[in-house]
């Protein structure tokens, strides 16, 4: 009961009521949109279904190697997309634990009921971000006549240069690949900064995300997690892409340690307000 | 309620905030915290609070041990200094709100509480456009409202003027008679020895001397 109490003040107080933040988060998802539309009108490719549109946004780019003469070009729309989002999830546990949330804690009388809240808080505030910018998305596809469809078009072959290497994509996977991998990256990185959050600064531990966001554009390796959020990066997509089993694995075990690791830590922490 | 400091050090950091602290607070009655900014009397109440725990030794409330047996004290109210409540809700809503997480206590009280701390015309004024002295009145309140076993007030006399002085004398008095076991600091020397039934010391998060304050008449005796 005290923890359905704790949720409803979170849900209240670290989402709902954050509303500007939402405003802002639809505002560049509508910008995006409108880059994303004239780059394939650009194009010609007047036949793009919705699927693309959410490729564009949340695909990511293909690998880079490094090359003379070949600039790296930083996928910045899948870029903003999870660093505003971890920006914005940043500081509601620590302005809360320094303000009325040191009233509530003693009242809950349980360290691991709060954190837990704020856990879930944290989620569904990211999930509520993604459900807001998939369905402007569509709206915004709907007014401008593009087919609500996740049919493999020729979007990525013509625009995103993949020639030969892409693979015949179902359009499931197109939707997991589009949806649910970037959300459950996000989910992922915003734990791992929460947790981070109660050793260092947590203007620090949000350089770490972002540090991990960009060294994942730029380079495919295991540790560098946001390359299982690309679509453009997937097995299912690129013949030589990442594992995306292995990227659900390695997202929910490091999100779920970083849960783990947090209740331990934060039921030894010292709550101060700072100076 | 008996709260008892077991040889009790606190880092923060690198900063040893306090060091090897002993002592005992006896139930239902009034402990005077004493000393200057930065001697560690915040630090007494937040390792009472259950906000921040011992580094080494232990502090126990009751006989349990805070950090192991119990994470916060199972009935307690709070005050530190600064008190910070919700900007868009009122005083009251501010109360309700803390109230509902435990239910122990229904719309009567907090209107009586909001009128023992001198709010109650001010029912409908936002906390954002409170005074100082009206936000330390809420943290009062918010402190008693629950009729809490042990009450912890970090400078209740903050930003108060004498009426609220006077006021904030009255409850911890009458807080007493119930039964509460409370710790209070002040820098104000009378006003901690008037209410306290012992005052500890402290300088540079050690304690420097625990002592009985003379009753008033024997104050009076030596003075004339």
């Amino acid at each position: 009961m005290k923890f359905i109490k704790l949720l409803y003040f979170d849900l209240k107080h670290g989402v709902f009521k954050s509303y500007y933040k939402y405003l802002f988060f639809l505002l560049l998802v509508s910008l995006a949109f409108w880059e994303c539309h004239s780059t394939l009108s650009a194009n010609d490719l007047n036949n793009a279904k919705f699927s693309d549109y959410l490729l564009y946004i949340y695909g990511g780019a293909k690998e880079y190697i490094p090359t003379p003469g070949v600039a790296f070009k930083l996928p910045y729309l899948w870029l903003l997309n999870h660093v505003l989002i971890l920006f914005f999830v940043l500081n509601y546990m620590h302005k809360d634990l320094e303000g009325v949330g040191q009233q509530i804690i003693f009242r809950a009388r349980s360290r691991n009921l709060w954190w837990i809240s704020k856990c879930f808080c944290q989620f569904l505030s990211i999930l509520f971000y993604y459900l807001l910018s998939w369905l402007e998305i569509l709206c915004l596809c709907l007014i401008s006549g593009v087919t609500i469809s996740f049919e493999n078009s020729t979007f990525m072959v013509d625009v995103m240069d993949f020639g030969e290497k892409l693979l015949p994509v179902t359009n499931l996977c197109l939707i997991a690949e589009t949806t649910i991998y970037p959300l459950l990256f996000t989910l992922c990185l915003g734990f791992v900064q929460m947790c981070l959050s109660l050793f260092i600064k947590p203007i620090f531990s949000y350089i770490v995300s972002v540090a991990v966001c960009i060294s994942s554009a730029y380079r495919i390796n295991i540790f560098l997690i946001g390359n299982f959020s690309m679509a453009l990066r997937s097995n299912t997509v690129i013949s030589n892409g990442v594992n995306d089993l292995f990227g659900i694995f390695i997202l929910l075990v490091l999100g779920s340690v970083s849960i783990i690791i947090g209740k331990i830590k934060f039921g030894k922490y010292n709550i101060l307000n700072r100076e | 309620m008996e709260i008892v400091f077991d040889h009790v050090s606190k880092k923060i950091g690198k900063n040893l905030v306090i060091d090897d602290m002993s002592f005992k607070v006896d139930s239902h009655k009034i402990t005077g915290l004493k000393g200057i900014n930065g001697s560690g009397k915040t630090m007494v109440m937040r390792l009472i609070s259950g906000l921040i725990y011992a580094s080494s030794g232990t502090v126990s409330i009751d006989g349990k041990v805070l950090g192991k047996d119990i994470a916060f004290p199972q009935s307690l109210g709070l005050l530190l200094e600064n008190p910070s409540f919700i900007n868009k809700y009122t005083g009251y809503d501010n109360l309700r709100m803390l109230a509902d997480i435990r239910s122990t206590i229904n719309e009567e009280r907090i209107q009586e509480v909001m009128r023992i701390v001198g709010l109650e015309e001010n029912g409908k004024k936002k906390y954002k456009k409170f005074s100082l002295g009206m936000k330390q009145r809420l943290g009062i309140a918010a402190a008693i409202m629950e009729r809490p076993q042990i009450i912890l007030l970090d400078e209740p006399t903050n930003a108060l003027d004498t009426d609220g002085v006077e006021m904030v004398k009255d409850i911890i008095n009458t807080e007493k008679e119930r039964g509460a076991t409370v710790v209070i600091s002040c820098h104000d020397s009378e006003t901690l020895e008037t209410l306290s039934d012992e005052i500890i010391e402290i300088q540079s998060g050690k304690i420097t001397r625990q002592y009985m304050p003379k009753p008033k008449f024997e104050e009076n005796n030596y003075v004339i």
